[in-house]
């Protein structure tokens, strides 16, 4: 008797760690970013193990799908700068764009107004996607805001305008209405920068 | 097999980690000693990432992680956290600052400035306020006060519409994460959310009789418009939840100082429709003609009165959804678009609207 209990006990404990093996394999997988290129959301754990998944860190810098060299307006020079697309996905509601703007100078300033459609407003309203097919362009949609204080302008589903960037560069996004079904790449047109034609992934 | 990975990952996580921490099995690595020491969140949900990069310092990164937007009786929470890499005090204090530079910019001594986007009903959700107009959220007394591990913030919004299944959160100046599910209930268990909250040490507790008695809940909903707009931008659509406006670039339905539409118009008049068909809804289209302000007042009033009338005739038999009522006006040079100090502005202001509004929103 005491050996059949002995099996089971060791039975069940393989059994655990073959699960645990399995589970801790899994999150090394090769499903660990989500359809926007980020670390997966849904997931949850305990906070060292959140903790040591998402805390930013160099190796986990997102990695771009497409990108291109062009210039920005800064102190009143333009100057060489990199527009690298990181994600584009959507879905039924909406569609979103996630860029990273850099410079090879550190603390390379951004004129105020040079992305944005609304005069004298730091944001990134001038950043459309373009579909050449459906000849159809989206910008970012605009609401009025009750507290003014902490916007100019009309505000944005679209990231505020960084006041400087650098090597690592700042990372922008910007939400669009849905698209339609059928478009399959689209480009990205960021104002000082050449069309980047990036593939659409689908949630 | 993504997604049966996934699948496993989110109903089995929960038991294997209990089990192996019965059987002292180490499933992780060791825990981060900037990790909170007393957990009382053993299974930390996440519904959403985006990352902030502080302004003024572009090597430093913030990482936001949506732990929920959840329904509470007469409001909507966000829990979300924010994490710097450890040494990071810097960037966290840079990175709320009351300003515009700032891009996660504080309102007075609170920070709710997030909101929440349901692109499907083209509606935006601002933080709810106090009678001193103070956002219902986190007091600055909580914000983040060094790097190494996520802290722990809410904010609090009106009702969401029973239908919204999922919302985008805008985060500070725009940074999203997308697709956030909503669902019922506040996190627990909670804590004071006067000081910082380690995540995992619990969830800011919520006042939800002060949700419940928010002030004029409604202003803190703004209707969000989109716009769209072919390569020459002779058709522009802006989209609104209660309305959709198409304008039709005068320079190529008419010649100068004509009324009559041009070859090239019917392709242009045939997009207008197609939005309109699109929405398969009774309801209201106005044809409404506008002019720059070159020639004179009445001139301009009644070329705009004319080229309406024209574009409604051709609009008119092209629209297939029944219980549709038309009519058709003129405004002149009253409604600019731009300004008429240049000839792009000009240009723009030349346009016949296309104005259509369901039934069930008029």
């Amino acid at each position: 008797m005491r050996g059949l209990r002995a099996v089971v006990l060791l039975v069940l404990v393989l059994v655990l760690v073959a699960a645990a093996v399995w589970f801790a394999v899994l999150r090394g997988g090769d499903d660990t970013t989500t359809p926007d290129g980020r670390a997966p959301a849904g997931d949850g754990g305990n906070a060292a193990e959140i903790t040591k998944r998402y805390l930013p860190t160099a190796a986990n810098a997102d990695q771009p799908v497409a990108g291109a060299d062009g210039t920005i307006s800064s102190d009143v020079a333009k100057v060489p700068a990199r527009a690298d697309v990181l994600a584009l996905v959507a879905d039924d509601a909406s569609t979103t764009v996630r860029w990273r703007l850099s410079t090879a100078a550190a603390g390379t300033s951004v004129d105020p107004g040079l992305l944005s459609n609304t005069r004298g407003a730091p944001d990134t309203s001038a950043v459309s996607l373009y579909s050449p097919e459906q000849d159809l362009e989206l910008y970012p949609g605009h609401w009025t805001a009750t507290d003014t204080s902490i916007t100019l302008g009309a505000p944005c589903t679209c990231s505020k305008q960084p006041f400087e960037t650098g090597p690592a560069g700042v990372e922008l996004s910007g939400v669009y209405q849905a698209l339609p079904d059928d478009v399959a790449s689209i480009q990205v047109k960021i104002p000082g920068f050449p069309a980047i034609t990036v593939p659409v992934t689908r949630r | 097999m993504g997604s049966l990975r996934q699948m496993f990952r989110a109903r089995f996580a929960g038991r294997v980690a209990a089990a192996a921490a019965v059987t002292g099995l180490l499933l992780t690595e060791p825990v981060l000693s900037a990790a909170p020491s007393a957990a009382a969140v053993a299974d930390i949900p996440v519904v959403g990432t985006t990352s902030i990069a502080v302004s003024s310092s572009a090597t430093a990164r913030v990482q936001v992680l949506v732990h929920g937007v959840r329904r509470v009786p007469g409001g909507t929470v966000l829990y979300y956290s924010l994490g710097a890499p450890a040494g990071s005090q810097v960037a966290l204090s840079q990175l709320s600052q009351p300003n515009q530079q700032a891009r996660f910019p504080l309102r007075g001594q609170r920070t709710g400035t997030n909101f929440l986007i349901d692109g499907a009903s083209s509606t935006v959700y601002e933080s709810l306020v106090d009678a001193q107009d103070n956002t219902l959220s986190s007091p600055l007394s909580a914000w983040p006060q060094q790097g190494g591990t996520f802290y722990v913030l809410y904010q609090a919004f009106p009702e969401l519409p029973a239908g919204v299944g999922f919302v985008d959160v805008q985060v500070g100046h725009g940074d999203v994460a997308t697709h956030v599910p909503v669902q019922s209930g506040p996190l627990q268990p909670a804590v004071s959310g006067d000081r910082p909250i380690a995540l995992g040490a619990g969830w800011p507790a919520v006042d939800t009789a002060a949700i419940g008695s928010s002030v004029q809940p409604a202003k803190s909903i703004h209707p969000l418009q989109t716009v769209s707009s072919d390569k020459d931008k002779t058709v522009t659509t802006r989209q609104e939840p209660k309305k959709v406006t198409v304008d039709l670039a005068s320079d190529v339905l008419f010649a100068v100082d004509s009324a009559t539409l041009s070859s090239r118009a019917q392709a242009q008049v045939a997009k207008a429709v197609a939005t309109i068909n699109a929405r398969a809804a009774a309801g209201q289209v106005q044809v409404v003609g506008h002019t720059d302000s070159t020639a004179s007042d009445s001139y301009n009033l009644d070329l705009s009165r004319r080229r309406a009338a024209a574009v409604l005739a051709a609009v008119k038999p092209k629209v297939t959804v029944s219980g549709v009522t038309f009519s058709a006006q003129g405004r002149g040079e009253s409604d600019p678009v731009e300004s008429n100090s240049s000839s792009e502005g000009r240009a723009a202001n030349r346009r016949v609207s296309i104005v259509f509004t369901p039934k069930s929103a008029s």
